[in-house]
């Protein structure tokens, strides 16, 4: 502990002016959150914003860099390999010194930030507090990645391909079916987080106790493809079977929750209106939209569902079987055409369970009895909880989510935004009532996390600012604005067994000349 | 005999290069042991693998009775290492280097500190970055003489500094000489000559040759024999005169295992014919030059 104390005194002498630095950095970056607190718009415009986040992870980046070279582990000449020092104790000064100069200026940054806009310190402090654990995790791999450098070059050029590659995994996720697991992306970023910090920590275990640098940069370089691996490979499934886990089992209630085929349902009616960019059918070779009419039974009082996704096999007279594995835009829905917006399953009744078939196993099975076994993922959600928005102030907090506010951009469109501490954990709606008696809503505002503890490791002290335009239309100050909230319950799986139908009869359909 | 540092059948390969070569060396504990050898003899591989810097490829090493490969931060309390390519903490003025060090020993000796900082004239609020190599030197020497350390390792030292320097150095290393071990790789004979006791050589590798400086000076001889007329050399040469040289009527020739009484008798058993046979002592410089002669051409 003596040596520890000693080498971190030694490294704040040396390097506070750098350590100043990079709290002055904390410190903007604490007034910009409190700023985009009391008007996202104004913040959004502001070039600082989009700048300064990397400025400030970029300062961290270089003092967790210029640190641990000042003990470089890679070489044969550093004049501490030959004294007294321990390895223990090296390791442990520089965590110190991280924690000392990331963390808790962070931590004062975000719990001033967090009192400057009302909230409660108290009920946010876990949050606060293993958000800082998290940023030190981020920062231990960066520190695993400057001991098996030889030199500051060495380690910036190491980071920019690490950062290149996931840049270009994170490119490829987001654009490809699989990439959006909205409220079970935690599983993604605790599994990938918990290998990448799990292989950091032995890289630096390793490095100052025994300097294996080749066994060191194995281990990290493997830690970081097993993390792309992980970013990369589409295993939702398994991810919303531990958030289910998680969660624990669905109450007496919700397990009367059932799903089966209304044969006495008309097959879809044919879509009458133009397809827009979200419809993906209808282009030829592209996959045909199937949908079923199914009977959703034991919705309890108080509870809505949304369906996450839905896997879907098919199995021909003739042998030939498919399945769909489990797809985004499969889904258990109101409507037949996925548009990539939640719909709530709000009580017992007829609903579509649609799919993809690729064209060519449509064209061999359309006209023979195919059966059918899908399972459909749900989530339970409580009723929605409204809170209505008075028109003024402009400014207004929402109890169990966080500070919301409107904002009329160019005095043409106006916009309902929320800041929310930390992951958001509400499913929230914006509804807007014209007082011209139109009804019409903005959906979607905040991606949300379905476990309750974070995930993220956050700069920003807000994990998530929601906001959708209100279309063309502004906002009359008579027109009544309301916030829906529903807040997860529980997740399961219920199958659907369908034997023997012709898929050609449920192929969802455009009107010609659409 | 205690052991300060001992190897067997040490070896270090990078890539495929041999840098030690089964080494055997054996430091006696209270000797001031000098390897020496030309650059890229293996030296400094050496010293790096016997203080933990490099694992070994295969072999054993020992250093104050402790398996090298297993040498951790403690026992470098007892070891002290001046490299003349270590690389200080160049930030620190000298005061707070050696401040800084001083906590990490607990025999650490204040007074002694300031002894050597006194004797090798070390300006204290200097940063180590503006100092001369010399004056680094210096530094890094006092930091590892002020806890009294029981081994102390030098790789190459003196290279590069001037007289004044190095002799202030070896002054600073000498006076504290008792009850350490001293163990120094350089390839500037001229001043290991002066202190060291013992001796190795490191050639490509391998040791030729380790044992202490006076039994090495009194074996190596050089011999000038003169004749009347050039004589024939005879078919089987003695293996320990390196270095035959005939010209005209005189052949010279370096004996390295020379016996005062027996020497005489084995050169006239050899050259009959021989009027003259002149017996000059020789300085380590040469007896290395010849060994190093003899080795390139024995291999």
């Amino acid at each position: 502990m003596r040596q520890l104390l000693v080498i971190f005194r030694k490294d704040v002498k040396h390097l506070w002016p750098l350590g100043a630095a990079v709290s002055a950095l904390v410190i903007l970056h604490g007034w910009l959150d409190l700023r985009m607190e009391f008007s996202f718009l104004q913040t959004l415009n502001m070039r600082w914003h989009e700048y300064e986040p990397w400025l400030l992870f970029l300062g961290w980046w270089c003092l967790v860099a210029i640190l641990m070279q000042q003990e470089r582990t890679v070489g044969d000449r550093q004049y501490w390999l030959t004294r007294p020092i321990s390895g223990a104790a090296l390791a442990g000064a520089k965590g110190l010194f991280l924690v000392a100069f990331i963390c808790v200026p962070s931590f004062l940054a975000q719990t001033a930030v967090l009192i400057a806009t009302g909230f409660s310190v108290a009920e946010h402090f876990p949050a606060l507090a293993w958000n800082q654990v998290l940023i030190f995790c981020y920062f231990l791999v960066a520190g695993a990645l400057a001991a098996v450098t030889r030199s500051f070059r060495q380690y910036a050029v190491a980071s920019l391909a690490v950062f290149a590659a996931f840049t270009f995994v994170e490119t490829w996720k987001v654009n490809t079916d699989g990439g959006q697991w909205e409220g079970v992306q935690w599983a993604q970023e605790a599994a990938s987080q918990i290998v990448i910090v799990a292989a950091g920590a032995v890289v630096f275990g390793l490095q100052y106790t025994g300097r294996r640098t080749v066994l060191s940069r194995s281990i990290l370089g493997a830690g970081l493809v097993v993390t792309s691996l992980l970013l990369w490979t589409d295993w939702w499934h398994a991810a919303f079977a531990l958030t289910s886990a998680v969660k624990g089992p669905p109450d007496q209630a919700s397990k009367q929750i059932r799903v089966a085929f209304d044969e006495t349902a008309s097959p879809p009616p044919d879509l009458n209106r133009p397809l827009d960019g979200s419809a993906m059918p209808f282009r030829i070779g592209a996959p045909v939209r199937i949908a079923v009419p199914v009977r959703v039974t034991g919705v309890p009082s108080g509870r809505e569902l949304l369906s996450e996704r839905v896997s879907v096999t098919l199995q021909g007279l003739g042998g030939a079987a498919w399945n769909s594995g489990w797809r985004v835009s499969n889904e258990l829905s109101e409507r037949t055409i996925w548009r990539n917006s939640d719909e709530w399953l709000t009580g017992d009744g007829t609903y579509w369970l649609s799919f993809d078939v690729p064209a060519a196993y449509f064209e061999r099975v359309k006209d023979e009895p195919v059966r059918v076994l899908a399972s459909v993922a749900l989530s339970e959600f409580t009723s929605p909880a409204v809170t209505h928005l008075p028109a003024k102030p402009r400014q207004f907090p929402v109890p169990g989510l966080g500070h919301c506010s409107m904002d009329t951009i160019n005095r043409e469109f106006t916009m309902v935004s929320c800041v929310v501490p930390f992951q958001n954990r509400a499913a929230v709606d914006f509804r807007i009532q014209p007082h011209t008696g139109a009804s019409w809503e903005l959906s979607g505002c905040c991606t949300i996390s379905y476990v309750p503890f974070e995930t993220g490791g956050h700069f920003s002290l807000w994990g998530d600012v929601g906001s959708m335009p209100s279309g063309t239309k502004r906002l009359s100050p008579d027109d009544a604005v309301s916030i829906e909230m529903r807040r997860p319950v529980s997740f399961f799986e219920r199958g659907v067994g369908i034997g023997n139908i012709h898929l050609a009869r449920y192929e969802v359909r455009a009107r010609e000349g659409q | 005999m205690i052991s300060a540092i001992r190897t067997e059948n040490l070896s270090k390969r990078f890539r495929g290069a041999t840098a030690l070569d089964g080494l055997n060396l054996d430091v006696p504990a209270g000797s001031i042991y000098a390897l020496v050898g030309a650059n890229g003899a293996g030296k400094t591989t050496a010293i790096k693998v016997l203080m933990n810097i490099f694992r070994p490829t295969n072999g054993y090493s020992e250093v104050l009775q402790n398996d090298s490969r297993r040498l951790r931060a403690h026992h470098f309390t007892q070891i002290g290492y001046v490299s003349e390519s270590q690389e200080l903490p160049e930030w620190m003025t000298v005061g707070y280097f050696l401040k800084y060090i001083s906590a990490f020993y607990p025999s650490w000796d204040r007074s002694l500190e300031t002894e050597l900082v006194n004797q090798l004239q070390l300006p204290l609020d200097r940063k180590l970055r503006q100092l001369s190599r010399g004056m680094r030197m210096k530094a890094a020497l006092a930091s590892s003489l002020a806890y009294r350390p029981k081994l102390i390792v030098l790789d190459e030292p003196f290279t590069g500094l001037d007289a004044l320097v190095r002799d202030e150095l070896i002054e600073g290393l000498l006076a504290r000489a008792e009850d350490t071990t001293i163990f120094i790789s350089s390839h500037d004979l001229a001043e290991i000559e002066s202190f060291a006791s013992n001796i190795g050589y490191l050639d490509q590798g391998k040791l030729r040759f380790s044992e202490d400086l006076e039994s090495l000076s009194g074996r190596f001889r050089e011999i000038v024999l003169t004749f009347d007329a050039p004589p024939s050399m005879p078919n089987e040469w003695p293996k320990a005169w390196l270095q035959p040289e005939s010209v005209g009527p005189v052949v010279r020739f370096v004996d390295s295992l020379f016996d005062e009484n027996g020497a005489g008798a084995k050169v006239r058993s050899l050259f009959p014919d021989c009027r003259d046979m002149a017996v000059n002592g020789m300085p380590l410089r040469s007896i290395f030059v010849a060994l190093a002669k003899a080795g390139r051409a024995g291999d």
